[in-house]
């Protein structure tokens, strides 16, 4: 019972996540919806098998892809803001610095 | 009906990898891929009753982590 509702709850946050991959207009944005993809659709199915079968290879799976995922979020958005790709007016906005 | 929902969701994304304006946009939409790649094969090992695919799940995971690491440091021109 609570593990398709895990199941459900899953899928809508990966197709909010692709669907935020799309719609949004930059780099740093997109990043946003990486972790949502990651953390709401993968990390919650992954606690939901590991609920059903019982097996601890998931566990090691759901702390392999939380340290991973935040590193690799890090890295990219890092490169793009070295390799010079400007954030638009939205930081601006929200009391980020002018670049 | 799970994996439907997934299959739409790494569509999507590869649909911005293909159409991103920029290099950034590509790398990111190609691990987020790769994310929901690995909740799509660990969804289907128990689906299916393959108790292999969680394995293929692992390889892909560090195999798309470290790929995402390079192609940055790439993308960042560190990497001579």
């Amino acid at each position: 019972m609570i593990v398709q509702l895990l199941w459900w709850v899953s899928a809508f946050f990966a197709v909010v996540g692709a669907i935020g991959i799309v719609r949004f207009n930059e780099v740093y944005l997109r990043v946003h919806a990486n972790t949502v993809c990651t953390v709401g659709g993968t990390m919650l199915l992954l606690v939901s098998l590991a609920i059903q079968t019982g097996s601890p290879k998931y566990l090691l799976l759901i702390i392999f892809l939380a340290i991973t995922g935040s590193a690799a979020s890090h890295i990219i958005a890092n490169a793009a803001y070295e390799s010079g790709v400007k954030p638009t007016d939205t930081f601006k906005v929200h009391g980020g610095k002018d670049v | 009906m799970i994996e439907l929902a997934y299959i739409i969701a790494i569509a999507l994304c590869l649909a911005r990898a293909i159409f991103g304006p920029s290099f950034a946009d590509r790398v990111v939409s190609i691990d987020t891929a790769s994310a929901l790649l690995i909740g799509f094969i660990a969804y289907m090992g128990v689906y299916l009753d393959l108790s292999y695919l969680l394995d293929i799940a692992f390889v892909i995971a560090i195999l798309s982590f470290i790929g995402t690491i390079v192609v940055s440091l790439y993308m960042k021109g560190s990497l001579k």
